[in-house]
């Protein structure tokens, strides 16, 4: 009797009860489908990040002011900190090749009876030269729109669409107001194309202007965050901690943080990995609760199939061959349960990734895990009734009723 | 004695041999002695009817016959292999191999065809699928029930899940036939019909065991043993006895 035969006759006992054998398998089903759900969401989720990190380009490190410690380079004057601290962090950083200071405040742009919300950023041209942020119609701003303080304007993909739809934006006055500042008028310059959404913000919903034209208008010194360029990929990591202590020195501890995507990824790894742990925990109490239920309806088959054993005893089968059926048994029902599982948490995680917006990506490693998870299980579980079975005596079995 | 044993061109061969064999159960603080020293031998061809009343041993004798029991004592020599000290694996094999047995609720498989329950012991010998298959559907036809391979026993009559059973046993061409009360689940007629094929069987050469109560039954039979308090009291009509 070779493992084809003991597989058939196998497959042949589960098919007789077949509600029987889908209720015994639910708790592996949904293990199954929690674990495979678990970890497509992590795999999604981790490759919309990576994908979105390596659209902003690695090399790019972010300075923002540290969360919830007050205002930004109170212990240095402002004007210290904003285009001279770019230019210092430069010249004093020989891992960084470009820095750009952002100001930036929530403002309304209209145009003829059309207002959109926009974030108003001033930054000098560097800006769109270190994100690699190509221009679309006219041009991003200049040298000499910095030294002249020009009132010049340069509107993001989806901003120049939603209020000039498919007219040409270019050499257009637009109105731009900004909380208790007054309204002012800008005129388009260009219009940029699209990033999308990054982790830097959302790059087409950004209007730009000058830096000294924001100060001017606004008043504001205050930087919202620098962008800083490390000479090379490999150089970012480096290139943030030179920053790093580099402005601990100048203003301070805890007063910043430097961000490269490299800690952004890692922390959002971290973050998923945890979730992916937790999580599994209530898989696993779940394949635990479905592998019980594999060996309760085992422990029934073998019961009501004592005559059957008897018979087969009878007629000359081992030990063995009656310990690898009935184990083989168990091991297709979790298979089974194992394989709708499998099924199941590709549904959810389909679901969940057209919800969230990230790919669905099922991991090869996560279709061996669920065969490989239900296996183990039926293998544990139906250990026990299989070795009931095959110590059963031929003359009892076969007067069984 | 001795002139029994030896194999020669005027005796048939020796299929089994019981030498003072013995059985006890201990229940509770009570031994029981279902049997009591039995000496007993069949020889190739022989057709006999082992009688008895309930509680004389028969049952008893007959597992030990098919290897399913081990005796508590004496010795035990089914078709020239020494039986009493197998393994369960070994006495598995000696069961597959060497014994048909054909039982009073017929013990057919009710969810497999017919035709995979004549296959079952050719299984579990490890012949292959094919010759199997072509050995079940002879074996089946031979009974008259070439036409219903693929019905399953509960859709057949107890005469022909009877002759399935035979099928079955005469799967791995035995060196004996082992039928507990065949007849004892049937009515009159089909119960003739089954013990004419055991004629056929026992003309055709083949070695048979027939446990049963029934005194019509032991008239087919070349010999009666007769079975009290787990002795042999009568064997009568052998040829070699």
């Amino acid at each position: 009797m070779n493992v084809r035969e003991t597989a058939m006759a196998a497959l042949r006992g589960l098919g007789f009860y077949p509600l029987r054998t889908f209720l015994s398998v639910l708790g592996i089903v949904i293990g199954v489908a929690s674990v495979i759900g678990l970890v497509a969401i992590g795999a999604g989720v981790q490759e919309s990040v990576t994908s979105r990190i390596s659209q902003l380009g690695s090399d790019v490190l972010t300075v923002a002011p540290a969360m919830q410690r007050g205002v930004w380079g109170r212990s240095t004057s402002p004007t210290t900190v904003d285009a001279s601290l770019a230019r210092d962090l430069v010249e004093h950083n020989p891992l960084i090749k470009q820095a750009v200071a952002t100001l930036q405040t929530q403002g309304t742009m209209t145009v003829g009876n059309s207002t959109l919300d926009v974030t108003v950023l001033g930054v000098t041209p560097d800006y769109a030269d270190i994100f690699a942020y190509p221009v679309q119609v006219g041009r991003f701003l200049r040298t000499s729109d910095q030294e002249l303080g020009a009132d010049v304007i340069v509107l993001g993909a989806e901003v120049a669409s939603t209020l000039f739809s498919d007219q040409d934006p270019l050499g257009k006055k637009v109105q731009l107001s900004a909380g208790n500042y007054p309204t002012r008028s800008f005129v388009v310059v260009g219009v940029m194309g699209s990033l999308g959404r990054t982790f830097a913000g959302n790059f087409d919903g950004q209007v730009y202007m000058p830096a000294s034209t924001f100060f001017r208008w606004t008043g504001q010194r205050r930087v919202s965050s620098f962008i800083l360029r490390a000479v090379s990929t490999e150089a970012a990591v480096d290139a943030a901690d030179q920053v790093n202590f580099y402005l601990t020195r100048r203003v301070g501890e805890n007063k910043f943080r430097v961000l490269s995507q490299q800690t952004i990824l890692e922390t959002i790894t971290s973050v998923v990995g945890t979730l992916t742990l937790s999580l599994g925990a209530i898989a696993g109490i779940a394949l635990l609760v479905g592998g019980i239920g594999v060996m309760n309806v085992m422990l029934v088959s073998v019961k009501e199939r004592t005559r059957e054993i008897g018979i087969r005893k009878a007629l000359g089968a081992k030990k063995r061959n009656i310990l690898s059926q009935f184990l083989l048994e168990a091991i297709f029902l979790s298979l089974t349960g194992g394989l709708v599982g499998l099924f199941g948490g590709w549904g959810v995680a389909a679901l969940a990734a057209r919800w969230g917006h990230w790919p669905t990506v099922l991991p090869i490693y996560a279709i061996f895990l669920a065969v490989g998870f239900s296996t183990a299980v039926g293998l544990f579980f139906g250990i026990y009734p299989a070795m009931q079975a095959a110590r059963l005596d031929p003359i009892a079995a076969l007067r069984y009723e | 004695m001795p002139a029994e044993v030896s194999e020669g061109a005027v005796h048939p061969r020796e299929v089994v041999r019981l030498e003072k064999v013995v059985r006890q159960y201990i229940v509770g603080s009570a031994v029981v002695r279902a049997l009591a020293g039995v000496d007993l031998v069949i020889h190739e061809g022989e057709f006999v009817a082992i009688m008895g009343p309930s509680g004389s041993g028969k049952s008893t004798l007959m597992h030990i016959l098919g290897c399913l029991d081990r005796p508590t004592s004496g010795h035990y020599i089914l078709d020239g292999v020494e039986v009493e000290r197998l393994s369960d694996n070994q006495l598995a094999v000696i069961r597959n191999q060497k014994v048909g047995f054909v039982f009073q609720e017929f013990n057919l498989l009710p969810r497999e065809t017919i035709l995979a329950n004549v296959e079952l012991p050719m299984m579990y010998a490890g012949i292959p699928r094919r010759e199997r298959a072509r050995r079940a559907r002879q074996l089946l036809e031979e009974m008259g029930l070439g036409k219903r391979l693929a019905h399953r026993p509960p859709e057949l009559s107890g005469g022909e899940r009877q002759r399935v059973a035979i099928a079955r046993a005469l799967a791995n061409a035995p060196a004996v036939i082992l039928a507990d009360e065949p007849t004892g689940n049937l009515d009159t007629n089909t119960g003739a019909e089954i013990l004419r094929i055991f004629e056929e069987l026992h003309r055709s050469g083949r070695t048979i065991v027939v446990v049963t109560h029934d005194p019509n039954v032991a008239r087919h039979a070349s010999r009666v043993i007769r079975l009290v308090d787990g002795q042999i009291v009568a064997d009568e009509g052998g040829a070699a006895a």
